[in-house]
């Protein structure tokens, strides 16, 4: 398990890593599981393509070729930190509908892992937590500008508190 | 001291209300066999449970130029408050206005704004929402327990584009009793009255009442096997007519008493669950 630097990095690695019956659950929603949780830094076309080969020789056309998490910025209001979270939802010349189940069951089960909560590890002594992550909304179903794969990015906002005094 | 004492909370999550009996903890309403837990009427889609706590009395004794003491006197009034829902439930109306469904079949049908507006039972009104650990990081849970509570009903509106909140204005009177039943005193809890309790808590908060039989000593928790059974920092409260007894947990959330409860007494038990 890496180091749950912020709401990115701790999401990230509940999902890469995370054993406990949400995680798992969207793991299983992926065709190639775990290996297919990626940071934004991991993104390859090549990847993409030999996942789409395999995934649909398997014949498992309801998943996912991959997940990827996103940093998408801070914004602080008072003492309040607001850390933006894409999770972007990776599929390719499936047509929709995979990526519009797996969309619903990434949102249920993420809320029901909050409700458990994500613990932040403390790098810099700031006694800091998640308290919330709340689903804020999504770019709804794309054509990448960048890969030879469509997608449908989810953003999150978490709401972080950090003792800094 | 407890774990969770500096927590940060958001939001609203979950509301259930039952009727106040006159031990201080709540009625067991619907006469369920003996062994099955009653956990009050949930409110759904509550948006706000708000309260407002009565301004205390400040009289300044003045001097000749300027206030030289300003005495702070207990309020002459009670907390109030509000329990918002996007709903509206016949149940819930039933159970805080005393007014009967005389509806049929799918058909519902309630009165409001009745000629017994201000005879109400008194209720306890309790809501949860959950929090995060300021030094540990953790999740944890924020419970309010309103202990002696009446409401009164503001149905929504019928407007365009709009969904409309049920408001329910909430006046919340002191009791001499904790939620268990238990009369407060300050040696246990400082102070021998109160209107509403501030519980938090690891897990999310829950309470199940019980009636007994004399006999039975075993009482199925309505969570089950989600009940925190064997946690520390989790404990379980056991408390028979407002009297703290003991008694133990299994893993499918079956508690079992040292002593049965007697025939009608009222067995409360504090849990958490995930």
């Amino acid at each position: 398990m890496g180091t749950n630097y912020d709401a990115v990095a701790a999401l990230y690695n509940w999902l890469r890593t995370g054993t406990d019956a949400n995680a798992v659950a969207i793991q299983a929603l992926v065709y190639s599981g775990t290996t297919g949780i990626w940071q934004q830094a991991d993104l390859e076309q090549s990847t993409f393509a030999s996942l789409q080969i395999a995934r649909n020789v398997a014949g498992q056309r309801a998943k996912v070729l991959a997940i990827s998490i996103h940093d998408l910025g801070e914004k602080v209001t008072g003492s309040t930190i607001f850390q933006s979270v894409g999770i972007c939802l990776w599929d390719k010349s499936n047509g929709q509908d995979a990526l519009r189940l797996v969309r619903e069951k990434v949102r249920y089960y993420i809320d029901k892992a909050d409700d458990v909560g994500f613990t932040l590890d403390d790098v810099v002594t700031l006694d800091q937590g998640l308290l919330h992550l709340e689903y804020g909304g999504r770019t709804g179903y794309r054509q990448s500008e960048h890969y030879i794969a469509e997608y449908d990015l989810l953003t999150y906002t978490a709401i972080l508190v950090r003792d800094e005094d | 001291m407890a774990t969770h004492n500096q927590t940060t909370g958001i939001g609203l999550r979950m509301v259930h209300i039952a009727r106040r009996d006159d031990d201080g903890a709540f009625e067991v309403l619907g006469s369920p066999a003996v062994g099955t837990a009653y956990a009050g009427v949930r409110v759904n889609k509550a948006r706000a449970l708000t309260v407002t706590p009565a301004e205390p009395q400040r009289i300044a004794a003045r001097g000749d130029d300027v206030t030289y003491h300003t005495f702070q006197e207990s309020p002459t009034e009670s907390p109030t408050g509000e329990l918002r829902t996007q709903q509206s439930d016949i149940d819930v109306i039933e159970l805080i206005t005393g007014v009967l469904d005389f509806g049929s079949g799918e058909a519902g049908m309630v009165p409001l704004s009745t000629d017994e507006l201000g005879t109400e039972d008194p209720i306890m009104i309790w809501g949860t929402r959950k929090a995060v650990d300021d030094e540990t990081g953790t999740r944890a849970w924020e419970t309010y327990m309103l202990l002696n509570a009446t409401a009164t009903a503001r149905p929504a509106g019928f407007e365009v584009d709009t969904i409309g909140e049920f408001v329910w204005n909430i006046v919340c009177n002191s009791s001499d009793q904790d939620h268990f039943g238990r009369t407060m005193t300050a040696l246990i809890h400082g102070c021998t009255e109160a209107a509403y309790m501030l519980i938090k808590t690891r897990y999310r908060f829950w309470v199940d009442a019980f009636l007994g039989n004399g006999i039975e000593t075993e009482f199925t928790l309505s969570k089950g096997a989600a009940v925190k059974y064997n946690t520390a920092t989790s404990p379980l409260f056991y408390f028979v007519e407002g009297v703290q007894v003991p008694g133990s947990c299994s893993s499918s959330g079956v508690v079992t008493l040292e002593t049965p409860p007697g025939d009608g007494e009222k067995f409360i038990c504090q849990f958490e669950w995930e």
